[in-house]
């Protein structure tokens, strides 16, 4: 079936034309998924039966002439650590094993109102902590475009799926890039909403002052039409704002963009660097728009901060994660041995070493010294970017300072690996949207991200720039 | 005063409930972290506050509500060990007699 990876309006102008139903796309998904999803690896459960019975219901509706959602029969994937009712949620994690899901997330329930086919869940670094995808209890991800590198993570499985043209549009979890940096390796797009735009009810924390949901797709105006869906105010999540939701403004805009030159002296491979140049500097001159130079100093500061700040949450996050009320229980003689047991061989590596760095973080007699010294340079990075968004409207940088890696490259050393999010992290850290979309590919044929942030809550002018620099990189480079 | 890093990650794994097989590994590694961190004494934050929100609207507050949940059995069968519908966890006081 040739209509696997069509974008979300064309999938349904063709059910409305009657060119196929919702079960026979679906029925063909699973078939290739089951035949090449093998080699890649990027679901961890998918939901054969369940989705094929939903499809038959949509197929109803349209037999029906009902009234049908706006994601009519579209195929979703769900990163591994948001629930969905009655099936398994494991966070990639060893600890989860056997934990049905009691109930759906926020956000999953938005998708299934608008008829949204949810089709699986998608693999993931455990607890999303983790940029390469290579620290999941179900095994490493492969990036669908390059056989035995990396598809980044957190949410690698996610973007690997829509690389692969598994499902027309997914969700994963971004606390400091894990939906943006794995869309940068698999040449997809990635979006991270405003901290408080997306509820986070039925999201399992990692750390909760910086994660936040967003869309994973193949184009800038899916990534609009999920996250439209996924907004909002949640009575059960008080950290969403009761605004409206955002418009794409339909007037001329003389855009002024922020470029941190400087920034890109250091550490970014060439290649990356040259061909976000030579976009922007043409791009602009095309509109008409204003490139300007800026100054982003606390980005040197900001994975240092990110993992002091995330580790001490996930810290007590995680605490919860004992083998008494679900999951994993490992034998023991007495109740702290079981805990001890239980978290000692139910986490895996990466997931150890940052809860004992956050643990180390909030000890007395060091936490004035980790803690609030993250804590003030934080309101620092807020403060750099606000100042920044009074002389520009936003801010361009490369996703990540390399493209995807080979699988086991950087695995040995966790700091290399960090340094993947050092453009990322400070909007999480700051709570800003920022989306990252597909700029041409490098002479290896790897995708190469470019990411665009905006003020919060700015985000329907950001989907105003994406698509326009998302047409003019096409009309350049082709797709 | 100089950290005693192996010490500190018997104390952390003890705090935190844990137990790792190769604590080196994560000695060095929390080494290796503590040296990265001192990249932020480059930065004057006397001005600055510890970051609590982002403030960019103002949180709404509402009254606790208690709603019916009507799938018990479902939270139960997640149980890794239970006694009819009841978890099944520790006695304190046979543990007490086990020490």
């Amino acid at each position: 079936m040739k209509e696997l990876n069509l974008p979300v309006h064309l999938l349904i102008e063709k059910y409305k034309k009657g060119d196929f139903l919702p079960s026979q796309l679906i029925e063909s998904l699973i078939k290739k998924i089951k035949e090449k999803d093998k080699h890649i690896n990027s679901f961890i459960k998918v939901f054969e039966n369940q989705a094929i019975e939903r499809a038959k219901i949509l197929d109803k509706k349209i037999k029906n002439k009902e009234k049908t959602g706006s994601l009519f029969g579209v195929p979703v994937a769900i990163k591994d650590n948001i629930l969905v009712k009655d099936a398994e949620t494991t966070c990639a994690s060893k600890i989860l094993k056997g934990y049905i899901a009691t109930y759906n997330a926020t956000v999953v329930e938005k998708l299934l109102l608008e008829d949204a086919i949810i089709i699986g869940k998608t693999n993931m670094d455990e607890f999303g902590m983790g940029s390469s995808n290579e620290f999941s209890s179900s095994g490493p991800v492969h990036n669908p475009l390059k056989k035995g590198y990396v598809p980044g993570g957190s949410s690698g499985g996610s973007a690997a799926a829509i690389a692969a043209g598994f499902a027309t549009c997914a969700l994963g979890s971004d606390t400091g890039g894990s939906v943006r940096q794995p869309a940068a390796f698999c040449g997809v797009v990635g979006f991270k909403p405003t901290y408080g735009r997306v509820s986070r009810y039925g999201l399992v924390a990692f750390a909760s002052s910086c994660d936040q949901i967003g869309p994973i797709t193949i184009n800038v105006m899916d990534s609009w039409t999920i996250f439209r869906i996924i907004a909002g105010f949640d009575e059960k999540d008080k950290t969403t704002f009761d605004v409206p939701a955002p418009e794409i403004p339909e007037e001329e805009i003389k855009f002024r963009i922020g470029f941190p030159e400087k920034l890109l002296e250091q550490g970014v491979e060439e290649e990356i660097k040259a061909r976000l140049d030579e976009i922007l500097r043409e791009f602009v001159k095309s509109k008409n728009y204003e490139l300007k130079n800026i100054e982003m100093r606390s980005f040197r500061y900001a994975i240092p901060v990110y993992h002091i700040i995330t580790g001490a949450e996930a810290s007590s996050n995680l605490a919860r994660f004992d083998g008494i009320r679900y999951g994993l229980r490992l034998e023991g003689k007495y109740l702290e041995e079981v805990y001890k047991k239980t978290r000692g061989y139910g986490f895996g590596e990466e997931v150890l070493r940052r809860i004992i760095m956050g643990g180390f973080a909030l000890r007395s007699g060091y936490y004035e010294e980790y803690y609030i010294k993250a804590q003030k340079a934080r309101s620092m990075i807020l403060e750099e970017f606000m100042d920044n968004f009074e002389k520009v409207d936003f801010i361009i940088t490369p996703t990540s300072p390399f493209p995807a890696f080979k699988i086991g490259e950087k695995v040995e050393d966790p700091i290399k690996l960090y340094l993947s999010d050092i453009f990322t992290v400070s909007a999480n850290l700051s709570g800003i949207p920022a989306i990252s979309i597909p700029c041409g590919k490098t002479g290896e044929g790897l995708p190469i991200g470019m990411q665009i942030m905006a003020k919060p809550l700015d985000e329907g002018r950001l989907f105003k720039l994406s698509l326009q620099l998302e047409d003019f990189i096409k009309q350049r480079y082709g797709n | 005063m100089k950290l005693d890093y192996k010490k500190e990650i018997d104390t952390l794994c003890s705090l935190l409930r844990i137990e790792v097989q190769d604590r080196l590994k994560y000695v060095e590694h929390l080494k290796k972290m503590l040296d990265w961190f001192k990249v932020l004494d480059e930065i004057d934050l006397k001005d600055y506050k510890p970051f609590i929100h982002s403030g960019f609207h103002k949180l709404l507050l509402r009254e606790d509500k208690i709603l019916q949940f009507k799938e018990e059995n479902k939270i139960i069968k997640n149980f890794p060990e239970k006694i009819d519908r009841f978890l099944k966890a520790f006695s304190p006081i046979k543990e007490s007699k086990k020490r």
